[in-house]
């Protein structure tokens, strides 16, 4: 909404929930860290809730609610509910809210019962362990910020956009293009197991700019031609299940689906 | 035109004292990569026949840069890229490209972030050997007769020095003892004969001249299906070819409550899905085939309905580059014999 005052117009401030649930917190962090921002988002937002950053919560209708982390307990799941239930606007941020992190690496092979018993035993637990996953399979999720962490040019930009009631701006390019503004030879011309192509770009190519190739950490391209990468990777050597183990840990079973599917 | 001879011994000391003229800009190591930038030191500058990995147009249509600030009362454009420039060892393949983008960006209504750049840069040409997937003499673009100030002949012990404009003569007068007027018959048959051995290490060559009429012929081809299965959609091939301008446009709000933000410039590529993705979701080259397809013919057919000739200069880019062997070479081949690459 616009309102005119001291002739200048401006937008209302939102009404902002920021919530952690399984994850590192470092997405939270990460907004928090961007010093050159972090005033300006206070200012310009009216924030109800959050932990990370004042211990004194209001619980209450929002227009915006930023999830970090997946969903891993009966409580959490009651949680998630709840919060959208009350937010007009729903973003998940970083790669365990949107993906599943690395808790839900295994997350469907129907093994939970006995990876859970192996490692805690039998105990009583203060509520229920679920099997991760990531916040969309419990709620609708307006928009998807990915990354391990997010990075605060992505996150500032949606933000904004957010703040001023704009449509964020989707960025369905594989992590090569980022990674060839940054005048990096490709991983693939040396046969390297790298997996940029089918995984979605902002990370501003992180992990080739030191020469290492991509593992998925923003979760899948969708356009990507997964059919025929996998091809590609095993000529250079490497088994499917070896690509596919590599995937697992940070895209998770987001890319798998595709890999599966052989792509959309 | 005029033609002077120079002593190799004296190129350092004269590139060096072109600083006078901007900034000097030109080909040097960036993480093992060659690429064009700032030169702190002449001795930075790397003169060689490979070409840098991203190609001069970078200098001229930036990768990402702000065009302009906004608040509700208007715009301001931001021209803080620009800035006195002389950019040196400029391949011919690429002041080719320049001459391809002037027509493109320079033509009315003009792009004034292009024009302002390339108005203040001055083009300080070298001619280059041929490297392993050069493709220059199949496109008629290893040579240079316009699009430089200065252009350097390496002929070993000097150099034949073409002055290609009035700022270029400017810089020979200021360094006059430096240059011989004097090109003798002995010289002449040395620049034939460079020519000569030059053109003769081309390893390889295309039908770049029946290219247009082949890619109308081949519009139905199966072929642009089966580069369709293999082609990885990453986009590289744009980022590297010097022909390639396409940019995307985005709005970007200060992180305030009053109305007041910028719109940036971004490098994009039609080998990406939302390219030509329009409101109400449709998108006119939704299919990899039909985003090849579009792409090549730029570079071997309508661009040179649009534009005087076909986008491709022949530096061999798109066949360093393509991981999985798409480029000029390979579809070419494939639309005249029907072979395609396996990889």
């Amino acid at each position: 909404m616009i309102e005119v005052g001291n002739n200048k117009l401006t937008v209302v401030k939102p009404k902002v929930g920021i919530y952690g649930f399984t994850g590192c917190a470092g997405d939270q962090l990460l907004i928090i860290h961007t010093e050159e921002e972090i005033l300006n988002l206070f200012n310009s937002v009216d924030i109800r809730s959050f932990v990370m950053a004042s211990s004194n919560p209001t619980e209450e209708e929002l227009d915006v609610a930023f999830i970090e982390g997946s969903i891993s307990t009966e409580e959490e799941r009651e949680h998630i509910l709840k919060i959208r239930k009350r937010a007009k606007i729903l973003v998940a941020i970083g790669n365990c809210a949107v993906s599943g992190g690395l808790q839900s690496m295994f997350t469907g092979d129907n093994t939970f019962e006995k990876r859970m018993n192996k490692v805690y035993g039998d105990v009583e637990f203060l509520t229920n362990p679920l099997e991760a996953k990531p916040v969309d399979a419990f709620v609708v999720v307006d928009y998807y910020l990915p990354g391990c962490p997010i990075s605060a040019p992505q996150a500032f930009a949606l933000i904004s956009r957010l703040i001023h009631g704009a449509i964020p701006e989707p960025y369905p390019h594989p992590v090569c293009h980022e990674c060839k503004l940054n005048e990096n030879r490709c991983l693939l011309l040396d046969k390297i197991t790298c997996i940029g192509p089918l995984t979605a770009g902002g990370c501003g190519s992180a992990c080739p700019n030191h020469g290492l190739p991509c593992v998925g950490c923003w979760g899948p391209n969708e356009d990507g031609n997964f059919e025929h990468h996998l091809e590609l990777l095993e000529s250079f050597g490497k088994t499917r299940e070896e690509i596919r183990r590599l995937v697992r840990g940070y895209g998770g079973h987001k890319i798998l689906k595709f890999i599966d599917k052989g792509g959309k | 035109m005029r033609i002077l001879k120079m002593q190799s011994k004296f190129l350092d000391v004269f590139l060096e004292s072109l600083n006078k003229f901007g900034n000097l800009y030109g080909p040097t190591y960036k993480n093992k990569v060659l690429s064009y930038d700032r030169l702190a030191n002449i001795s930075d500058l790397v003169l060689t026949d490979e070409h840098p990995m991203i190609p001069i147009k970078k200098l001229f249509h930036p990768m990402k840069f702000t065009m302009l600030h906004f608040n509700e009362m208007g715009f301001t454009p931001d021209y803080s890229t620009i800035e006195k420039r002389v950019i040196l060892g400029v391949h011919p393949c690429e002041i080719h490209s320049l001459l391809i983008l002037d027509s493109v960006f320079m033509r009315e209504p003009m792009d004034p972030y292009y024009a302002q750049l390339r108005q203040n840069s001055a083009i300080i040409g070298f001619s280059c050997l041929p490297t392993e997937n050069s493709l220059c003499f199949s496109t008629d673009t290893d040579i240079v007769e316009e699009g430089f100030d200065l252009f350097f002949v390496n002929l070993g012990e000097y150099f034949l020095v073409w002055v290609g404009s009035s700022l270029g003569h400017d810089m020979i007068y200021e360094r006059e003892e430096f240059f011989d007027k004097n090109v003798t018959h002995d010289d002449i048959q040395e620049y034939v004969e460079w020519r000569q051995k030059k053109n003769k290490m081309f390893k390889k060559s295309f039908e770049f001249d029946s290219m247009p009429d082949i890619m109308e012929l081949s519009y139905e081809s199966e072929i642009w299906e089966e580069f369709a299965k293999i082609c990885l959609s990453c986009g590289q091939c744009s980022m590297v070819c010097p022909t390639c301008n396409c940019y995307s446009v985005t709005d970007v709000f200060d992180v305030t409550n009053e109305q007041i933000g910028r719109r940036d410039r971004n490098w994009d590529s039609c080998m990406y899905v939302d390219y030509s993705l329009v409101a109400g979701g449709h998108n006119f080259r939704a299919s990899r085939g039909n985003r090849l397809k579009l792409w090549y013919g730029h570079k071997l057919k309508t661009f040179g309905k649009d534009y005087g000739r076909p986008g491709c200069v022949g530096c061999g880019r798109c066949v360093d580059s393509c991981p999985v062997d798409i480029n000029v070479l390979t579809i070419s081949e494939a639309l005249t014999t029907k072979e395609v690459p396996e990889k």
